[in-house]
């Protein structure tokens, strides 16, 4: 082997990539020619501190502050694209333009599908709502948020689907603008048992009413956005929806469907004018739902949009049981015994009134358990607490059921006056008004929840 | 071993989660790259999370997936200067503003062998990053970069002989 030959090959050779009868060549070589080793040696030297130089490197982590970067970017791409989407949406219409296409200004790819493994399509299909119903089926977990807009706090939906895909388990968070008489409220429905608790009451409320079930998985399925597409494609079948799909050829950005109702949907009073839907172009999945309403100017103006998150990110079972509860909270089992008093053939003035009628006689009587029944089913010993030192004798005056005056509590408010007597005197109450309502998910029973003293 | 163009077409066909596998294959040649180029260590580290961050939001502009290395690498060349200028920009600051130097300067460190590899020619680099930096075979740089071995170790020998002389440039110039 000459020198040039041997050049040719050292770093085959310290890379252990030759032959045998090669590797002994070049070993022979450089024992005989003093260049050719020490052109060995600064290549090991060179090779050697590079080796010690990559050390160096070799701590660095990047995976998961990257990864969190881009997922939380993401979230504001989203949020941007919906909002200049929305911009260009009604500016569009104020131009009277056909609304054709919707130029999502950037690039998203969605905060769902970074969570998820679901299609491995390579090639584009025209995208059609199937799509979507078919991805949907194989969702097993789902985080929602909806939003009204004005309202700085979502209503929050945790799901989890069975194997057919029908709703399984079901968490709830109602913020306080939802209903302000009862204040935040988080529901969990479980194998067909309820439980709601009533932060601002400290009430934990459990049923296993299958009306009441019922009732709550109907709410929820207005959120899940497989029954909203499907929705939508029975209603464009029967000609009451038009809908326009957008799909970008940038598959980083979503589909855009745009679902505008038509007047006979309209005439049947549905409160929605105009849906818009956001669908991630790999996962096919809905990433945000918009809401529209047609105002006195013929704009489409927002009235509320739906996020979808964390798509098969599991949900600790924990989070279906309501356990998270404060210790002292008031348990209120409905599931056995019966909450309020029954309807009957009273009309409902009548039995607002006999409710509260009923509510102080059993206090005259002391029977607290029955009255405890008749005020939301609290517990007899919570009742006599609440009265204790002051002894009710007798009903002076039942006045006329009146609507309920604090908005989204329903029901009746009845002003009444009673004889009491608190250390030795005698006095008229004149309690805030007793509140009458059924009582939750039952249509023949009442109770009273508020304003008895 | 799966090829990074399998993890691109994965990342940008509803496996975004895949991205995961691409940075941990590129991170450490993309911050030694970086650490040449900044002259720091946790200034390198904070441009190449940057530089994975704008790669997977521009995944879709990747013409060759086969050279997934080389265009990080011109990504980290564009967060590198955009560094370089807004430290040039802070250090125009009256000196009352500035830290102290010593502070800013992570002179435990020196990053002579990195400049040099910054200075090769693109081919050049980027085996010798794969080679070294991400710590792969001549056989998995050659399914890497879709080329014979035989390729690999030349392009590695012509990278050698120019990375001495860059080094002796160097040292030329410290001494003078």
């Amino acid at each position: 082997m000459n020198c040039p030959q041997c050049k040719e090959l050292l770093v085959e050779y310290t890379e252990g990539l030759l032959e045998e009868t090669q590797t002994a060549s070049i070993k022979e070589h450089l024992g005989n020619c003093p260049q050719c080793q020490a052109e060995f040696d600064e290549l090991n030297a060179l090779q050697q501190r590079l080796n010690q130089r990559s050390e160096n490197f070799q701590q660095v982590n990047l995976e998961n502050s990257v990864m969190n970067r881009i997922l939380r970017e993401t979230k504001q791409q989203l949020k941007r694209t919906r909002q200049d989407t929305r911009h260009v949406q009604i500016w569009r219409f104020i131009m009277n333009a056909k609304l054709t296409k919707l130029a999502a200004a950037a690039a998203i790819i969605l905060v769902a599908a970074l969570l998820i493994t679901f299609f491995d399509r390579t090639t584009q299909l025209a995208y059609a709502l199937e799509h979507t119903i078919e991805a949907s089926h194989s969702v097993r977990y789902l985080h929602i948020k909806d939003y009204k807009e004005g309202m700085e706090e979502p209503k929050e939906f945790w799901l989890e689907f069975d194997e057919r895909s029908q709703i399984k388990n079901i968490r709830a968070h109602m913020p306080e603008w939802e209903s302000p008489a009862d204040g935040e409220k988080v529901t969990v429905w479980q194998e067909g048992k309820a439980k709601v608790w009533n932060k601002k009451k400290n009430t934990l409320v459990i049923l296993n009413e299958q009306r009441f079930a019922n009732e709550m998985s109907k709410v929820v399925q207005a959120f899940d956005p497989k029954q909203a597409v499907q929705n939508f494609a029975n209603l464009e079948k029967q000609g009451l929806v038009e809908i326009k799909i957008n799909q970008p050829s940038k598959k980083s950005e979503p589909i855009i469907i745009t679902s505008t109702n038509s007047q006979e949907v309209k005439d049947l009073g549905y409160k929605i004018d105009r849906t818009i839907l956001f669908v991630d172009q790999a996962t096919k999945l809905v990433n945000a739902m918009e809401h529209y309403v047609l105002n006195n100017n013929n704009e489409y103006e927002l009235l509320g949009w739906t996020e979808f998150f964390d798509y098969n990110q599991q949900i600790a079972p924990e989070m279906f049981a309501l356990d998270d509860v404060p210790s002292d909270v008031i348990r209120l089992d409905w599931t056995i015994g019966n909450v309020g008093i029954e309807q009957g053939n009273l009309s409902d003035k009548e039995i607002a009134k006999e409710a509260v009628r009923q509510f102080y006689e059993a206090l005259i009587a002391k029977d607290y358990a029955k009255a405890g029944q008749i005020y939301s089913g609290i517990p007899a010993a919570m009742i006599q607490k609440r009265w204790q030192g002051t002894n009710v004798l007798k009903i002076v005056s039942i006045d006329e059921p009146i609507p309920h005056p604090t908005p989204g509590v329903g029901g009746f408010q009845v002003h009444c006056e009673i004889e009491i007597e608190k250390d030795g005197v005698k006095s008229i109450l004149k309690p805030y008004g007793p509140g009458v309502r059924k009582v939750y998910g039952r249509s023949n029973r009442w109770n009273i929840h508020g304003g008895v003293k | 071993m799966k090829t990074d163009k399998y993890y691109i077409e994965r990342s940008l066909d509803g496996h975004p989660d895949d991205f995961r596998h691409l940075v941990a294959n590129h991170q450490w040649p993309v911050t030694a790259y970086l650490a040449g180029k900044l002259n720091n260590k946790a200034d390198a580290e904070e441009a190449a999370q940057e530089t994975f961050v704008r790669a997977y939001f521009a995944l879709e502009t990747l013409k060759k997936p086969d050279s997934f290395q080389s265009w990080l690498i011109g990504i980290a060349d564009r967060v590198a200067k955009e560094q370089m200028r807004a430290k040039n920009r802070f250090q125009q600051l009256p000196d009352s503003q500035l830290q102290d130097q010593s502070e800013m300067q992570d002179c435990s460190e020196d990053y002579e062998m990195e400049q040099a590899i910054a200075q090769l020619p693109d081919g050049y680099r980027e085996v010798i990053l794969l080679r070294f930096y991400a710590g792969r075979s001549c056989k998995e740089i050659a399914h890497i970069l879709n080329m014979r071995i035989g390729t690999v170790t030349k392009t590695l020998s012509r990278a050698y002989t120019q990375l001495r002389k860059l080094l002796n440039k160097q040292k030329k110039s410290e001494v003078q």
